[in-house]
């Protein structure tokens, strides 16, 4: 998540914010990768019917909805307040 | 802000998270996959001057070795760095990447110089391709 995060770094998730308002564009989330249930963060980049599609910010080196497609509601854990 | 986060990881339940990069230094380039597959290709052209049964084996050891580094290192490229966006750029990437795993599989089945010198040819045209992918950030 270069230069927005950098590794090591503590970040506070609101796993309630999203039962109130939906996931929004350019929020940073973190997300259960879909192909092996491993807790990842990322940026909302488009949301579409079929789900969320989630980047990182590092975009050269970051495995994310480019590699394993877009992830549902239920995959996102809360959203990083800071 | 640093007393907050002491104080909430004291309260709050703490896990890490991954940001999953392919590799923290999202450093990437095909003159790995060059370098051995180079390697191969000077193995193949002295073979036919060796004449100790160990040179030959070594040999044929080695290359097998760096054959398989070549396959390592243009899968690497082909599974982390390239994205969607560029094989919408270039639509013969995967079929290029076939083609030159497969080359750097049969150079392991041959001792002709030919045979490394296409998989170079496939490598160089990989580099053209990562090359440009490059100028266009």
């Amino acid at each position: 998540m270069l230069p927005t995060l950098i590794s090591g770094d503590s970040v506070l998730v609101n796993r309630i914010s999203y039962w109130f308002t939906l996931p929004k564009i350019n929020d940073i989330v973190v997300v259960k990768d879909p192909r092996d249930g491993k807790v990842l963060i990322k940026r909302i980049i488009k949301i579409v019917e079929k789900g969320y599609f989630v980047q990182g910010d590092n975009k050269n080196s970051s495995t994310d909805s480019r590699v394993f497609g877009m992830i549902g509601r239920q995959s996102i854990i809360g959203k990083v307040w800071f | 802000m640093n007393i907050i986060f002491t104080i909430a990881s004291k309260l709050l339940p703490t896990r890490i998270v991954y940001a999953h990069c392919d590799l923290p230094c999202g450093v990437y380039d095909p003159a790995q996959a060059r370098i051995e597959a180079e390697s191969v290709m000077k193995i193949m052209e002295k073979y036919s001057g060796f004449h100790e049964e160990e040179q030959k084996i070594r040999a044929i050891l080695i290359k097998e070795q760096r054959a398989e580094l070549v396959k390592h290192h243009l899968w690497v490229l082909w599974t982390d760095y390239f994205k969607t966006e560029h094989l919408k750029k270039f639509p013969n990437l995967h079929d290029l990447f076939w083609r030159a795993t497969k080359a750097a599989g049969d150079t392991k089945k041959s001792v002709d110089p030919a045979v490394g010198q296409k998989l170079l040819d496939l490598i160089t045209e990989i580099t053209d391709i990562f090359d440009q992918t490059k100028a266009s950030k």
